[in-house]
């Protein structure tokens, strides 16, 4: 892995063996799979065996292998979750301060000098188990450069941005084992409230500053409050940001289209909202309960974002087209506004009150 | 009309062909203008009311350029992050890009060259981008950008710095017009140009 010289950097080799595997479909991508698995076999290159556990996570973020090579991989994957299989000599120090992970995250022994094969083995399972249950990247359009330098990144920096539900409440477990709610929700919100956002002009349409916005997310990422942030439209569009990162929709895909039907329907919008996986509806109405805030007249008066605009900047982040048809994009722009107006004008968000 | 009857004076695909179809993009950060400045310049209106662009909106106007009569489009695209998939797939056979920014409001300002990389990635080879210093009227409220460091980043990035304000109207056609010169003189330079009626 690296082992031959190429004009091409890691991360585009990497696009170019994605986008194969991605469309030409199930065959390739296990003999991609069996390649990976046999150059990281024995591979006394620190380099070369690193690589080659990158780009399996890397994979692991666009298809799965088929059903009928997924026990081998898996297999193969959870064997190496045990350290014994981590390459010795070598500054694990070093290595994360370079990849700016904590050493404590991967082991607990201050004098551990492997390269941490099982930290990667791990990652990779949990990519494998999703992949496995999700497929293959949907859509038409091919990965890009940007996915791949974000799959990567991922396998380094676990953040609160960019993942599924499950995970964020996977990672708050140690730091607020009682919370129902994403601490990055909840904090992000009431920042915005105590930087007086509800009566501030053009909240949630205004972007804040993007270096501000950038520093904070670094910042939350350690899960640290804002506590320096002055400008409400800093953690007003981290907060959006937070959203439409999300890994997978804040109202999932099989929801959508009972979403863009029932746009103008209290009843059978609320409905939906009540079919929601838990952790989805219980964030789902802290945000409506959150924006039912901002539609109240007194202050939409200050702010200028009645209840249309309200839901006209945040159901982009809560639901997502799949379509590439520019027509069906525009028409659906305007059902998905229309679906979150319908969720703030109508339901009922008051069992919220006792949860956090 | 004087004609035989059946008989056009002019073949009608003559006459859509020698139709100039200008196709303008106005892009920047939320809030900043554009859907404004994109009505004056159609309707001469302003108005006051405060409404995000939904994904895209759209406008309309003939106007003539030195006996030219150019049947311009304004695509007013959203200036939310959320919408950038709507924007990449709208940059396509866009003629000219009037870039907007808002006096009064800094984090517009410093935006801008994020705004630039997207243009250059999803729309190469505009050649003729300019910049809009919106909001220059003192109702808008106290102006943080001054002329001077609109100037600086608009000739280190080669394009021209209009100043406007989409209330008072002031600079608005003038920033279209030029615009629009411009592109013709290069689609005249070009040879793409049907002759003048």
């Amino acid at each position: 892995m690296g082992d031959r010289k190429t004009k091409l950097t890691q991360s585009q080799l990497a696009l170019e063996i994605t986008t194969k595997g991605w469309t030409m479909g199930p065959d390739l991508r296990d003999e991609i799979f069996i390649q990976i698995t046999r150059q990281t076999t024995e591979n006394k290159k620190e380099d070369s065996l690193q690589r080659g556990w990158e780009l399996m996570a890397i994979l692991l973020n666009f298809f799965p292998p088929t059903h009928k090579f997924y026990s081998y991989l898996e297999g193969y994957i959870s064997r190496h979750i045990d350290t014994k299989y981590d390459l010795e000599n070598f500054s694990l120090a070093r290595w994360c301060r370079t990849h700016g992970i904590r050493f404590t995250d991967i082991v607990d022994d201050e004098h551990y000098n492997h390269v941490p094969i099982h930290h990667f083995a791990e990652h990779c399972q949990r990519r494998l188990e999703r992949t496995m249950q999700s497929g293959a990247k949907r859509g038409v359009r091919k990965p890009s450069l940007d996915e791949i330098e974000q799959a990567k990144k991922s396998i380094y920096c676990p953040s609160m941005f960019g993942s599924t539900l499950d995970d964020v409440m996977k990672m708050q477990k140690d730091h607020y084992p009682e919370r129902r709610l994403p601490w990055i929700q909840t904090t992000l919100s009431e920042w915005v409230l105590k930087l007086n956002g509800a009566q501030t002009e053009g909240i949630f349409r205004v972007p804040g500053d993007i270096d501000e916005v950038n520093a904070l997310k670094i910042h939350c990422d350690q899960w640290k409050p804002p506590t320096e942030c002055i400008d409400p439209h800093v953690p007003a569009s981290l907060l959006k940001l937070w959203y439409r990162e999300l890994e997978a929709p804040l109202i999932p895909d099989v929801f959508y289209n009972d979403c863009i039907v029932n746009y103008t329907n209290a009843e059978a919008a609320v409905a939906v909202v009540n079919r929601l996986p838990e952790i989805n509806r219980l964030v789902l109405a802290y945000l409506i309960r959150f924006l039912q805030v901002f539609a109240a007249t007194e202050n939409a008066r200050v702010t200028k974002m009645d209840v249309n605009n309200l839901a006209m900047v945040m159901a982009p982040n809560c639901l997502r087209c799949e379509s590439q048809d520019p027509r069906i994009i525009f028409e659906n722009t305007r059902k998905e506004m229309g679906f979150i107006r319908t969720l703030i004008q109508n339901l009922d968000t008051s069992f919220m009150d006792s949860i956090e | 009309m004087d004609r035989q009857r059946g008989h056009l004076e002019k073949n009608p695909q003559d006459a859509v062909d020698n139709l100039i179809w200008i196709k303008v993009v106005g892009i920047g950060n939320a809030g900043v203008g554009k859907t404004c400045l994109i009505k004056h310049f159609c309707e001469s209106k302003f108005s006051g009311g405060y409404q995000p662009t939904v994904g895209v909106d759209y406008g309309f106007k003939i106007q003539n350029v030195k006996g030219h009569e150019l049947r311009v489009h304004l695509w007013d695209l959203s200036g939310s992050p959320e919408y950038i998939d709507v924007r990449n797939e709208l940059y396509g056979q866009t003629d000219a890009i009037f870039l907007v920014f808002d006096v009064t409001n800094q984090a517009s300002f410093e935006s801008l060259d994020t705004w630039m990389k997207e243009v250059n990635k999803y729309s190469s080879g505009i050649h003729e981008i300019i910049l809009v210093a919106n909001k220059v009227d003192t109702k808008s409220g106290k102006r943080l950008i001054s002329t001077q460091d609109a100037k600086k980043w608009a000739s280190s990035h080669r394009i021209n710095l209009y100043e406007a304000s989409a209330a008072s109207g002031d600079g608005v056609h003038k920033l279209f017009d030029e615009m629009l010169h411009n592109v013709l003189n290069k689609r005249k330079q070009a040879g793409l140009l049907p002759k003048a009626s």
